[in-house]
């Protein structure tokens, strides 16, 4: 059984009253539940599309917040010339031309890989996420959202509909992705930060590693330490930092790279934002 | 289900699951055979359509996301003047060789030049990252949409 409904309310209703699993693009569980070529792919439940939707199509931008839409696929969002390029800079190292035509934030939140590509700087940007059901809406911080690999707290009658991103200016803004090859890949670790530096002082700072943890890996003990130094002197500092989040990063063994090697390459893209690139 | 959608610009009607991918459908039931299943898992490219004239692969794509949509695949992008420029630009750099990832090399090429009539190198082979060929080692590949874009300049 699947459902195409026309819009919204309908879907939230069929949501209610149906235990089906939400489809938007399409581009991880088509691969996830593909079956014998020429045949359906076989979804664990019934299936509810709402990738069609055009009420959740839009991203709007004001001064303080930039809204994106369950179904505003990456492509989307990176011809939108209000949202500011740092941001885009995760996105359009997202898969290939086509998979980015066809892929979504709410998707890559929802799938809950730590691998997700969007998810470290949607962490570091202290990104929100809003589900509705038929009786309300909920905004939950996308680290609360996330509860583990593959797991999120979004109810059986509850569909992400929108992802929240605060409009912040930041004087610096990191992002390093290391994959196995430029397009198609997935992390292998990933890092996104920014930080405000005023007058050679630290007045913010968000560190957020992926691929690294069971979710997105951000040491907020850490960053209260950083913040308020100078930054001449965070390479005197560097070392206890790097001990702090070295604790904390817990990679596996899996066929795409190991964890002495997720490990050792999340330190050093650490310390390249932290020395070399606050450094300047 | 009913499906009803535009491919290459003739309405067609199918009725198959809604989890049956684009991919089946345009191949079995609709005999577009220039589309290709390589890896069916959108790390190939040798399925890419042009879905509202954007590429998608069409492995990832179940048929209840194309209703309402325009489809095109190479047997109707094939009768374009901006077809007959790819063509000759693949033919002038060798771009072709066992053929299997060609359709899907020439609809990149579209999407790409569609946006951007005139890329650099570099964006040539941002626009084909998606694309696997296991003859060529690309370079011909780049050459040909590089000599395309000269061939067909004012067509896109």
């Amino acid at each position: 059984m699947s459902f195409r409904p026309a819009s919204l309310s309908e879907a939230l209703l069929i949501r209610k009253t149906n235990d089906v699993m939400v489809y938007c693009g399409g581009s991880d569980v088509m691969i996830k539940y593909r079956s014998w070529s020429g045949t359906p792919a076989q979804f664990p439940k019934d299936v509810l599309y709402i990738g069609h939707l055009k009420e959740l199509k839009s991203i709007d931008v004001n001064d303080f917040e930039i809204t994106i839409g369950a179904t505003v696929s990456y492509a989307q969002f990176l011809q939108d010339e209000r949202i500011p390029i740092e941001y885009k800079k995760p996105v359009e190292q997202i898969g290939s031309v086509a998979i980015r035509n066809i892929g979504t934030f709410s998707g890559n939140i929802c799938n809950a890989s730590p691998a997700g590509d969007t998810l470290t700087m949607l962490y570091a940007l202290n990104a929100k996420v809003i589900v509705a059901s038929t009786v309300g809406k909920r905004e939950i911080a996308i680290e609360n959202f996330i509860t583990g690999p593959g797991s999120t707290c979004l109810k059986n009658d509850e569909i992400l509909t929108h992802i929240i991103i605060p409009n912040q200016k930041f004087s610096h803004t990191y992002y390093y992705k290391v994959g196995t090859r430029k397009a198609n890949a997935i992390s292998k670790v990933s890092v996104f930060a920014v930080a405000d530096v005023v007058e050679h002082r630290v007045t913010d700072i968000r560190i957020a590693v992926g691929s690294c943890g069971p979710t997105v890996i951000r040491l907020k003990e850490a960053e209260a330490k950083i913040i308020g130094s100078n930054t001449s002197n965070i390479e005197s500092m560097i070392y206890s930092l790097l001990t702090m989040y070295d604790d904390k990063i817990v990679p596996i063994d899996d066929v795409r790279s190991t964890k002495v090697y997720r490990s050792k390459v999340a330190l050093n893209l650490i310390e390249t934002f932290l020395v070399k690139e606050l450094g300047q | 289900m009913k499906i009803d959608f535009v491919l290459n610009e003739e309405e067609v009607s199918v009725d198959v699951e809604h989890s049956k991918r684009l991919l089946d459908v345009l191949r079995e039931d609709l005999h577009q055979i220039s589309v290709k299943e390589g890896c069916g898992e959108g790390e190939c490219g040798s399925c890419s359509v042009l879905m509202d004239g954007r590429l998608v692969n069409s492995c990832l794509i179940a048929m209840a996301n194309v209703e309402g949509c325009h489809i095109t695949t190479l047997e109707g992008y094939r009768n374009s003047k901006r077809f007959e420029a790819i063509k000759k630009g693949f033919e002038k750099s060798g771009s072709v060789q066992c053929g299997f990832c060609t359709p899907g090399f020439v609809l990149a090429a579209e999407a790409l030049l569609s946006e951007n009539p005139d890329p650099s190198a570099a964006e040539v082979m941002k626009g084909i990252e998606g694309n696997l060929c296991r003859c060529t080692g690309y370079h011909m590949i780049v050459a040909g949409i590089l000599e395309a874009k000269e061939i067909g300049k004012g067509l896109w």
